[in-house]
């Protein structure tokens, strides 16, 4: 007597742990994959603000994923470099400054001396920029006008505040003087004359 | 010192040493020279104190910051100090000759010139509006406004309104003299009439309703002036009358020094610009005083050389200082002269007249 194999025997057909596997192998390995993009993406360099005003602070962020030396430079238009710092960098981010930048156009420059991205340059979020003067509000009002608003104005309100206090002369005028009385005082007066009256007499 | 603690004697600079000599001048203007005491001598002991190094009192949470920001950025202590005017305040002169009002008003010209003046200096108009209303001769005004449009130039404006306020004996009569003869200063006018209790009454109310309805802005330093002076002519408060004349206005002035020297530091006092709003000062004076005769030339002249031009100086609200100008004035030039009281009129008149027009100033410039 034969005894019967099985239909789901491996290595005959595929079975659905082979699948789950399979699978499961194919998802840790793109997981990791990814992982990978983005570790290597984890370098990044920008500056806030991103549009820069002469006199005002500017700063530089620098994020990476591991220990690293990193070089940075500002140049100006004409490629001078007025501003470099070698800063380190420990599994986070670092920011330097604040600098004040005056106007102009200027590339910001970043080489990594250590780690695994040695000799590379960060991913720039804004490597070249410019400084922008300070915009200054403009005046609400003109000179010419402050002046002659003010002016009339002035002299409209207290001539106004004449009118009411001259009409308020006119309906209240000035009260008389009371009479003396002398009614309560009388009796008073009379005594002392008959005192005086009697030392006298 | 000895490794133990800090002093001030290394932390000082040459700045502070400086301040310290301009304190000390205060002090000597104030306590030996008799100008405008009440004011300086505090303005002068908080100048020294905020200059002291290392003392902490105008840091963050130090005494003198609590005051400027609580007391004196927000209005307070000047509005209160308006409130104390107005219980000292007889506007009877204004209510028995009401045409001084126009003379009042024409003495604010002088805020305007010098804010133009300050504007082609290079000031801003925020801090331009603030340096023209020391032509109000009004320091609790100047204080209110500058406070609010151009905080960073407080100190120099402030100092600049009350030692020209004192001046104004000294400035106003070569002005007087260089724009009347000597007989519109010997012109003698009548005596002015009694006016009843009723319209002193009625007119701090009305005075408040018309500024309300015409310069908004104009009525928190109006309505406390007002508000004050309803106190002293109703008779019916008389405790609050004294109170604002007396404690109020007295402990008021005490903070206002104190406050006022917080913003007298040296990075804050010792520049340019210092110098340029003391000139400004003598401008924004100069030219009030002028307007103010000159439109009382005008009225001499309608009047039929019935009304002294001179009075219209005293439109400076530099009250009582520039109606006594006049009086000695009018004295000097015809002995018997009596001017005092024809001159109290444009006095006071200048005291509404300069807070309408900072009230404009405000009303035009100030964004909360």
């Amino acid at each position: 007597m034969h005894s019967r194999v099985p239909d789901n025997k491996i290595g005959r057909r595929p079975t659905i742990g082979i699948y789950a596997t399979v699978s499961m192998t194919i998802i840790i390995a793109f997981m990791l994959a990814m992982a990978g993009i983005s570790a290597a993406s984890g370098e990044e360099i920008r500056t806030e603000p991103t549009l820069p005003v002469s006199g005002e602070d500017f700063t530089i962020t620098l994020n990476a994923t591991e220990n690293s030396i990193v070089m940075l430079s500002i140049e100006n238009e004409t490629g001078y470099v007025f501003w470099s710092d070698i800063v380190s960098l420990v599994n986070g981010s670092v920011t330097i400054g604040p600098l004040s930048l005056a106007e102009g156009n200027y590339t910001l420059n970043a080489t990594f001396w250590s780690g695994n991205n040695a000799g590379l340059t960060p991913t720039f979020y804004n490597k070249d920029f410019s400084v922008h003067p300070p915009v200054e509000a403009p005046e609400k009002y003109d000179a010419i006008f402050v002046i002659v608003v003010g002016i009339s104005v002035v002299f409209s309100v207290l001539a106004l505040l004449a009118l009411f206090t001259y009409i308020t002369g006119r309906f209240f005028p000035e009260e008389k003087a009371k009479p003396v009385e002398i009614s309560d005082d009388s009796e008073k007066i009379a005594a002392i004359a008959a005192a005086i009256k009697f030392r006298r007499g | 010192m000895f490794g133990v603690f800090e002093t001030g004697i290394e932390s000082m600079t040459i700045g502070s040493a400086v301040m310290l000599i301009i304190a000390s001048v205060l002090l000597y203007m104030a306590i030996f020279k008799n100008i405008e005491p009440l004011l300086l001598a505090p303005i002068g002991f908080a100048a020294l104190l905020a200059n002291l190094p290392i003392t902490g009192i105008t840091d963050p949470g130090g005494v003198m910051t609590l005051i400027y920001v609580n007391l004196i950025k927000t209005g307070i202590i000047p509005l209160f100090i308006f409130l104390g005017i107005g219980t000292m305040t007889d506007f009877s002169p204004l209510l028995a000759n009401p045409i001084t009002f126009l003379l009042g008003a024409a003495a604010q010209v002088g805020i305007f010139v010098a804010l133009g003046a300050a504007l082609i200096l290079g000031f801003s108009m925020d801090q331009a509006a603030a340096i023209g209303i020391i032509g109000g001769a009004d320091g609790p005004t100047t204080i209110y406004v500058a406070t609010r449009l151009a905080p960073e130039i407080l100190g120099p404006v402030t100092v600049a309104a009350y030692s020209y306020m004192a001046l104004v004996p000294i400035i106003q009569p070569p002005i007087i003299r260089a724009l009347t003869s000597h007989k519109d200063r010997c012109i003698a006018m009548p005596k002015l009439r009694e006016v009843s209790t009723k319209e002193k009454v009625i007119f701090p109310i009305v005075v408040t309703i018309a500024v309300g309805m015409f310069v908004p802005s104009a009525v928190p330093l109006v309505g406390m002036l007002m508000l004050g002076n309803l106190f002293k002519v109703s008779g019916v408060v008389e405790r609050l009358s004294k109170t604002g004349g007396n404690e109020l206005i007295n402990i008021c002035t005490i903070l206002l020094g104190l406050g006022i020297g917080y913003m007298m530091t040296a990075e804050r006092f010792l520049n340019l610009d210092t110098l340029k709003i003391l000139s400004l000062g003598i401008v924004a004076f100069s030219t009030a005083t002028a307007g103010g005769v000159l439109l009382g030339q005008l009225f001499s002249k309608l009047s039929g050389g019935k009304i002294n031009p001179m009075i219209g100086s005293a439109g400076v609200s530099a009250v009582p200082m520039a109606a006594r100008v006049v009086q000695k004035e009018a004295q000097r030039a015809k002995p018997g002269n009596f001017l005092l009281m024809q001159a109290m009129g444009p006095n006071v008149a200048g005291v509404i007249g300069s807070a309408v027009a900072a009230g404009i100033l405000l009303g035009l410039l100030f964004v909360p």
